[in-house]
């Protein structure tokens, strides 16, 4: 060997392949039936069940002992950006999606990494919002919906790349931030793009192969069902619709429950009709991709009211009948009860749950709004619209509790907007969108932000937690022992309320703001709750817009993305 | 490739590739343009990260560097806002501000792009500009590539 510094010595041996290590040799793999009827102690979907619940079986977290949750482990994504997925866990192994475009698997016990797939964007991907709000399971994979509009499968054990498909051309503003889904086979994506001209779709893949297996446009083409609602010009060409959200599921009836969201260009006197299926909930026969029903809760939507976050499926009582429902808490402020079928969705009761102007009335039969025209925003006007165009609740997901009967809201209360709309032009790959908001507070309100509790069955209020300097940017968590997890707010907070009464029973501060969906598992006889906090998005925007009304009272919320475990201490 | 400099700029749209000159710029809205490579008359549009708008303001109210990196009140600069990458869409001359759309974001032209507002974290990124002959062209390239906060 020379004395010299660096001198070149002989190459050790190539490393023999590092052994999987034992969580993920013995991975099960996930089954149709394994989703139908999920285990307890796995999350193996972002709402944890096909109807969208967000509700765990699992009872060893409860009112008595929730206040000694402690920490886990916690790990940082080494990304900042907003932070929406849910961890998903199988077995122990816990996959999460983050900004960044990466998928990393975890040991959910130990909180070590077990891998990491990153993949490369281009330096000038359109990618408006670059987040994920998780992964889907099945089999031995991993399905990824990659920022730029590519599907990815990737091996559950090892983070390697099986297939990949490109769903849509990023360069004409298509983009994908959505949770996959996994239903009779299939792989199924929606995307991302309603600001950019897009001709939204939700599109299935054969979870083997990639080969696409469907593709349902949510704005129909001359001949197809509704194109009749759009002008004769090519409007419906840019008309928008995008499905940015997992939908729900139905397995006795095969049916996706999928959202629809804004129409393109933002002012709906540009582009005059109902638009279906804008702002929308559609009924997907998952086999074929046939629309077979839908409800639309803003027609000519100009509010920017994507309706993308889905219904959830509760069964409910209503003038002494069990109703199959569907109840969705809509972006519009109103909370809608609706009837699902093997086919057409029907229209049942909605009221509000927040403050909101926009609606002069809703027939009592068909659910059909009538707007008030003087909160109705256009092109070249300005109107005042209660609740602000991120709504009143924005994608992220609301939780139902069995036991309670109660679904919990996530809600932003109060907050309305000055919208001015405009004529933009469409050049693909240009943002269309055609209209600015100023944000205002309505004069009076002690609060802005809620997680609300509404009974399904009597459709009333059963008791709000309010935040006075915050709306609620995240998803909901519920579990048999009683407990509602969420965080969602400026204050960095991860809280457990009651879910019979709202009382607050334990909150910790996080690094950045809750914006994730919660998810429960059990490893070795102990109950775990998951959340992942990183700050940004619409929940940026809209504190940047509060602190102008209100200088001082809003800061900036700290950006940095990490996963967080808490657990009860001791062994078991 | 981004703009390099002594490259001209030719309005979005344009088939005649008319390099642009100062009395091109309106002062009520701002125009948006591509960077073309002057020798080959190569177009840079390739990359949306190219795309330009061009202000007009009046030069008492120019403040630092937007002094010297513009020509006669005309002022260059990154056509996407620097929070998460929507081309900027409101100009409001009277204040020399540009706003975005998406999250309200606003910048200020005077000021070299300055934020006046956020949620964008970094000043709108300037081009300095001087004059080829008659027609604006590139002084210096963008400080560093064009990325965005989200």
């Amino acid at each position: 060997m020379s004395s010299a510094p660096f001198a070149q010595q002989t190459p050790p041996p190539a490393a023999a392949a590092a052994p999987l290590p034992a969580i993920l040799k013995t991975y099960k793999d996930v089954t149709s039936a394994r989703l139908k009827s999920p285990e307890p102690e796995n999350w193996l979907q972002i709402r944890g069940t096909y109807n969208g619940w967000g509700h765990s079986a699992l009872d060893q977290l409860t009112p008595a002992n929730v206040k000694q949750l402690q920490l886990a482990w916690v790990f940082s994504t080494g990304a900042g950006a907003a932070h929406e997925a849910a961890p998903i866990v199988n077995g122990g192994v816990m996959f999460v999606s983050a900004p960044g475009n990466q998928v990393i698997a975890i040991d959910a016990k130990r909180g070590t990494q077990l891998w990491r797939y990153r993949r490369e964007l281009p330096a000038d991907a359109i990618v408006m919002h670059p987040v994920s709000r998780g992964v889907a399971l099945y089999g031995d994979k991993v399905f990824f919906a990659s920022n730029a509009a590519v599907l990815v499968a990737l091996d559950a054990k090892t983070g390697k790349e099986i297939w990949t498909a490109t769903v849509e051309d990023n360069k004409n503003g298509y983009y994908m931030t959505g949770a996959p889904v996994v239903a009779d086979g299939k792989v199924i994506v929606g995307i991302s793009g309603g600001e950019w001209g897009v001709r939204g779709f939700v599109a299935a893949y054969d979870v083997d192969t990639g080969d696409e297996a469907w593709r349902t446009f949510t704005i129909p083409g001359p001949g197809e069902a509704g194109h009749d609602t759009w002008p004769d010009g090519d409007e419906w060409k840019t008309g928008g619709g995008p499905t940015w959200v997992s939908g729900n599921y139905d397995p006795q009836t095969n049916l996706l429950y999928w959202g629809v969201g804004n129409g393109g260009p933002w002012m709906g006197d540009l582009r005059p009709g109902d638009n279906l299926y804008i702002s929308s909930t559609i009924a997907i026969d998952a086999s074929t991709g046939k629309i077979v029903g839908h409800f639309q809760y803003n027609p000519n939507d100009s509010f920017d009211w994507d309706e993308v976050s889905p219904p959830l499926l509760i069964d409910y009582q209503r003038n002494g009948k069990t109703i199959t429902g569907l109840v969705n808490a809509a972006r519009d402020g109103y909370l809608f009860f609706l009837e699902r079928s093997a086919g057409p969705i029907r229209f049942v009761d909605a009221g509000p749950y927040v403050l909101q102007t926009a609606f002069k009335s809703v027939d009592p039969a068909t659910g059909r709004v009538e707007y008030d025209p003087a909160h109705k925003p256009g092109a070249r006007k300005t109107v005042e619209i209660c609740p602000m165009w991120v709504g009143a609740k924005n994608w992220q997901p609301a939780a139902f509790d069995p036991k309670t009967r109660l679904v919990y809201i996530p809600t932003s209360a109060n907050l309305c907007s000055e919208m001015t709309g405009t004529k933009p032009e469409y050049v693909a790959g240009k943002t269309y969108m055609g209209a600015r908001n100023v944000l205002f507070i309505a004069p009076g309100a002690d609060h802005i932000g809620e997680t609300a509790a509404w009974n399904v069955d009597t459709g009333k209020k059963a008791w709000s937690y309010n935040f006075a300097t915050s709306t609620n940017w995240g998803g909901l968590l519920t579990t048999a022992g009683g407990l509602v997890f969420g965080g969602g707010t400026a204050d960095r907070m991860f809280r457990a309320l009651d879910a019979a009464t709202g009382q607050l029973l334990w909150q910790t501060p996080t690094n950045s703001g809750v914006m994730g969906q919660p998810s429960t598992f059990m490893i070795d006889g102990k109950q775990y709750v998951a959340v992942m906090s990183g700050w940004g998005g619409d929940a940026r925007g809209i504190q940047a817009q509060l602190n102008r009304i209100r200088p001082g009272e809003f800061p900036e919320v700290p950006d940095g993305g990490a996963i967080w475990v808490f657990t009860l201490p001791g062994d078991k | 490739m981004p703009p390099q400099i002594d490259d001209v700029l030719v309005k979005r749209g344009d088939p005649a590739l008319k390099p642009l000159t100062v009395a091109d710029i309106p002062g009520a809205q701002f125009l948006s343009a591509w960077p073309m490579a002057q020798a080959s008359g190569t177009i840079r549009s390739g990359s949306r990260l190219n795309e330009l708008l061009l202000v007009r303001v009046d030069t008492t109210t120019l403040v630092g560097a937007s002094q010297s990196n513009g020509v006669e009140g005309v002022l260059a600069f990154s056509a996407l806002c620097p929070h998460a990458g929507c081309n900027l869409a409101t100009w409001v001359p009277e204040e020399g501000k540009l706003a975005c759309d998406c999250h309200a974001s606003e910048f200020d032209a005077r000021a070299s792009g300055k934020v006046i507002d956020g949620p964008a974290s970094r000043p709108l990124p300037m081009l300095a500009l001087k004059l080829a002959g008659d027609v604006l062209a590139v002084a210096k390239p963008f400080a560093s590539p064009i990325r965005f906060d989200e």
